[in-house]
């Protein structure tokens, strides 16, 4: 982890430099003690050389002294001048434990013994160091080492005068381990003698050695200036050799002094000086861990609250009081916690609130509504889908105004509001004048109550400055996963089934797969086109009978469409299929064509029948549409007045302005208009009465059933007084029995349309029924009531 | 004063011989090229004959022997009055006259003979660097050299000498040369001598 490498690396940077200065400290402080030490033994060595020098100058004049104290003694000399012998040597033995001298001779002047204290040294034989004796010689005297076997001796030559030199007293003390010993106290250090043998090879005198200490008391000797008494460091001592004769280098003393002697009386120094760097290192370590803590501490809280941020999650705030750095720090990822709080707050407020009913928008529905899925797809669960939508809303847009309608979408998205009050369900607005609930969990019954609800809540008016405005709703419903995998099926599904509703003028309806035929109609629009340009279709007519007259004085044009393959294709199957698309603009524009070109020639022919040509909704927003048919009726010279248009009630309320001013252009051309299906839509007589309409049509709906359902019947009766009070000629459709044409007849009904009168005929076939004595049957009858 | 006394004995010792025309000049130098002075140049032949025997006086003046040097022949008795207000032991360990006169002062009893010949070391037992040479002679032609190194031997008869010189600093009397035939004629001889170094003081020692 990031910060626990942070805080070791602290310490250890830290405790890294304190280590470096503490043991460079130590290391200088030791290696001046160390150098002082050594600098101060060598100078106590040297010391210890010059009281050893001393010693033995001390020594040597000891034996010069008792030597020149034999030698001057008459009656020794006298022995000596007369050769007495025995008298020699026993004054020197005398004279020789006085001082504890060790070894006595007296030596002619040729340098050879004529009379000696040890048997070592015969008389006649030579004496034993004849350089000391010829520096005696030459010097009148001379003291120095000599050695006898491996026995070291100091020794003081002393003329024997008589007057003149007649020979020499040798006095000497021998140097042995004892002497040694007393040395080494008088010179506060260890202090040895040491030889050269004849072989070249150095060893102690009187002492049993070990091979490494002798080494190591050599090293000064084989040193290239042994003569030099320089101070030697062996290991932990340091070593000087002291050269004794001035006549050869055949023996030394060797002086050490353990160098811990000298280190001894810093050793408490020491111990302080690590005992303090110890504590400085412990406090370094403890120090920079808690100096690291207190930064790294408050740097992993913030890494905290900034992974908390990350997730989206802003409600945790950093909690470091602090006036440093770090506080800073923490004070600014606070105030980015904020302020990212506060911009994704309007961010998803811009991404998903519709901004005129606060409701979720289309995104955020479509999100939760995969959210929704995914759980439910997971436990097997069911989501519904409810799609609500005003009818002819943008009517009340038109007649209320573009703010009015906003203020009563939103007076509507309140009021559905309340009624979706479950958490996991959602209300959106999910379009212009569309508003979706999401209810999770819930199938077609349990969504077929809130639907029920959601309708009656809404059949109160609602009241918007004084204005009371009725809206009326469809609801299509859908239901996961009956009705879909996915969001966008189910919604597509939705409109399905909202839009069959809205046709069935059912409040609401639930979905089934036989709403939707889309793929089959994709083929069909390309179909259609060829059939409009490859003659496909064909016009067939139904005559109109008008019962005044009972003579058959109108046909409408219906449009028949010849598949090549499919045979005959019912005008149901296409026909809502070419208004949802368009194409029925071009499709009319043919039927006008062939109908218009069909009346012309029959008046032509004499034969005097009206034609009806039905107009759908998008025909009605086709500002052309007058000035088409003009140039149709002028090259036709056709008299305007022989022609019907008929526009359904619904087409006209789609667009009212724009198709009241096709309308007007029409009726300004001396064409005649017929509002077709009348009752069916939701037009009110009052615009009606506005409309420069010249005929109605009663919806079919009403008239297949008038002679079995009283409420149909009166609705029928009631329309044709309507009509005929309003001053527009009434006509009805779907008459199938004669019962039924009757009760028409009866009610005063202008003209007749059915099976019963006459199916639609193609123009030939008309035109021969036209000429047979059937459709001379009403005229009898007219006749016949007339007269009644 | 030595000189004169030396002239003396010359005089003596030529007195008693035959009238003879012959003499010998000997010139000493050491190794060094040096004059050798205080030197007993002597003649010995076995016609020679003895010298007459007389007496001489060393005296003790201010802690020295003076002279410090003597030729004497064989016999001659010598006595050493001490000149100085204190007292001297004076002695000899020499083979050719070992005595004593015991701590003295004034002029001693009886002077000292000197019957044997050789040399005679003198010293003081009190005082170490008193020492005088006494060379004594059984030749009636010797002479001791001067400062110059020259010993001069007069009135030789001519016959074959054995020639030799003594010195305090000659472990042995130098043999120079052992036939030597003189004439009538005066001879000179430049012998080189090799001295032993001279005793010092003993140094001092550590």
């Amino acid at each position: 982890m990031a910060t626990r490498s942070l805080r070791s690396r602290f310490v250890v940077v830290f405790l890294g430099l304190v280590l470096i200065v503490t043991t460079l400290g130590l290391s200088v402080v030791d290696y001046a003690i160390r150098h002082n030490a050594r600098e101060q033994l060598a100078a106590e060595l040297a010391t210890s050389e010059r009281v050893f020098r001393r010693i033995l100058a001390d020594s040597t004049a000891r034996l010069a002294q008792a030597a020149s104290v034999l030698s001057a003694d008459f009656a020794f000399r006298t022995a000596v001048a007369t050769g007495d012998r025995d008298t020699v040597i026993s004054a020197l033995a005398n004279h020789g434990d006085r001082i504890d001298a060790d070894l006595m001779m007296i030596i002619d002047r040729d340098g050879l013994v004529t009379a000696s204290t040890s048997s070592d040294t015969p008389t006649g034989s030579p004496f034993p160091k004849p350089a000391l004796f010829e520096r005696a010689r030459d010097g009148g005297g001379a003291a120095g080492f000599m050695i006898r076997g491996d026995r070291l001796y100091q020794t003081v030559l002393a003329p024997v005068q008589a007057p003149t030199t007649i020979g020499w007293v040798a006095m000497s003390f021998e140097i042995d381990a004892r002497m040694a010993r007393e040395l080494s106290e008088l010179t506060s250090t260890e202090l040895v003698f040491v030889l050269e043998s004849a072989a070249g090879d150095w060893h102690v005198v009187g002492a049993g050695d070990t091979e490494g200490a002798r080494t190591a008391l050599l090293t000064p000797l084989r040193s290239d200036r042994p003569r030099d008494a320089v101070p030697h460091a062996v290991g932990d001592d340091l070593l000087l050799a002291s050269m004794l004769d001035a006549d050869s280098d055949s023996a030394a003393a060797v002086l050490r002094l353990p160098l811990a002697t000298a280190l001894a009386p810093f050793a408490p120094l020491q111990r302080f000086l690590f005992v303090l760097a110890i504590g400085a290192l412990t406090a370094t370590a403890a120090g920079s861990a808690l100096l690291a803590r207190g930064i790294t501490r408050p740097l992993s809280q913030l890494a905290e609250v900034a992974r908390v941020i990350a997730n989206g999650d802003y409600s945790r705030a950093a909690t470091v009081e602090r006036d440093d750095e770090v506080g800073a720090l923490a004070r600014a990822v606070n105030a980015m916690r904020e302020g990212i709080a506060m911009r994704e707050s309007t961010i998803m407020d811009l991404a998903y609130r519709d901004p005129l009913t606060r409701l979720p928008n289309r995104a955020l529905f479509l999100e939760r509504a995969e959210q929704a899925l995914t759980v439910a797809s997971g436990r097997d669960g069911r989501v519904a889908v409810l799609l609500l939508g005003v009818d002819n809303f943008r009517y009340v847009t038109h007649t209320l105004g573009h703010q009015l309608g906003e203020r009563l979408l939103g007076a509507l998205a309140l009021r559905l509001d309340g009624l979706v009050p479950r958490r996991v369900d959602t209300l959106a607005r999910v379009g212009g004048e569309q508003f979706a609930v999401l209810l999770d969990g819930a199938d077609t019954a349990a969504a077929s109550v809130m639907a029920t609800r959601l309708l009656q809540a809404l059949e109160e008016p609602f009241r918007i400055d004084e204005q009371i405005v009725d809206l009326g709703v469809s609801i299509g419903l859908v239901e996961f996963p009956a009705h879909g995998e996915d969001v966008a099926t189910l919604l597509q599904h939705a409109e399905l089934a909202l839009s069959v509703a809205r046709r069935a003028r059912t409040d609401y309806a639930v979905y089934e797969p036989g709403f939707d035929q889309s793929p089959e109609r994709l083929s069909l629009l390309g179909e259609l086109r060829r059939a409009v340009e490859g003659d496909q279709l064909v016009l067939f007519y139904q005559p109109k009978l008008d019962l005044r007259s009972g003579e058959p004085a109108y046909v409408e044009a219906l449009v028949r469409w010849q598949h090549p393959v499919r045979g005959f294709v019912p005008p149901d199957k296409f026909i809502p299929f070419a208004e949802q698309t368009g194409y029925i603009r071009v499709l009319t524009l043919w039927v006008l064509n062939a109908a218009l070109r069909q009346c012309a020639a029959w008046q032509r022919r004499g034969i005097g029948l009206r034609m009806c040509v039905n107009l759908s909704a998008r025909d009605l927003m086709n500002a052309d549409l007058p000035h088409v048919i003009r140039r149709l009726l002028d090259e036709l010279a056709l008299d305007p007045g022989l022609i019907w248009l008929e526009i359904t009630e619904s087409a006209i309320m789609e667009d009212p302005v724009r198709a009241q001013q096709v309308i007007n252009a029409l009726d300004g051309m001396g064409l005649r208009l017929s509002i077709d299906d009348f009752g069916t839509g939701y037009s009110s007589l009052a615009y009606l009465k506005r409309l420069p309409v010249d005929e109605l049509k009663i919806d079919k709906a009403f008239v297949l059933t008038m002679d079995r359902d009283q409420d149909d019947a009166t609705i029928v009766r009631s329309t044709i007084e309507l009509g005929h009070n309003l001053g527009l000629t009434v006509v009805a459709e779907g008459v199938d029995s004669e019962r039924a044409l009757a009760l028409l007849r009866e009610w005063g009904c202008d003209v007749a349309q059915g099976f019963h009168i006459c199916r639609p005929l193609p123009p030939e076939q008309l035109e021969a029924w036209l000429a047979s004595p059937d459709s001379r049957r009403f005229e009898q009858r007219a006749a016949q009531r007339r007269l009644a | 004063m030595t000189r004169g006394w030396l002239v003396v004995l010359g005089v003596a010792l030529t007195a008693t011989l035959p009238a003879r025309a012959g003499n010998l000049q000997v010139t000493l130098r050491d190794q060094t090229g040096a004059a050798v002075a205080d030197a007993a140049v002597i003649l010995r032949a076995d016609t020679a004959g003895m010298p007459v025997a007389g007496s001489a006086q060393i005296d003790q003046i201010d802690k020295r022997f003076v002279p410090a040097v003597s030729l004497v022949p064989t016999g001659t008795a010598i006595s050493f009055p001490n000149k100085d207000n204190i007292r001297h032991h004076v002695y000899s360990f020499s083979p050719a006259r070992t005595f004593e006169l015991k701590l003295y002062s004034g002029v001693p009893s009886a002077p000292v003979e000197f019957p044997e010949p050789g040399l005679v070391v003198l010293g003081c037992n009190i005082h170490d660097g008193m020492i005088a040479y006494i060379y004594v002679v059984d030749t009636p032609y010797a002479a001791l050299s001067d400062r110059e190194g020259r010993a001069t031997l007069e009135g030789l008869a001519a016959a074959r000498y054995q020639l030799e010189v003594w010195h305090p600093r000659l472990r042995e009397p130098a043999i120079i040369d052992a036939a030597l035939d003189l004439g009538d004629a005066a001879r000179a001889l430049e012998p080189v001598l090799t001295l032993e170094p001279l005793p010092t003081a003993p140094p001092p020692l550590e």
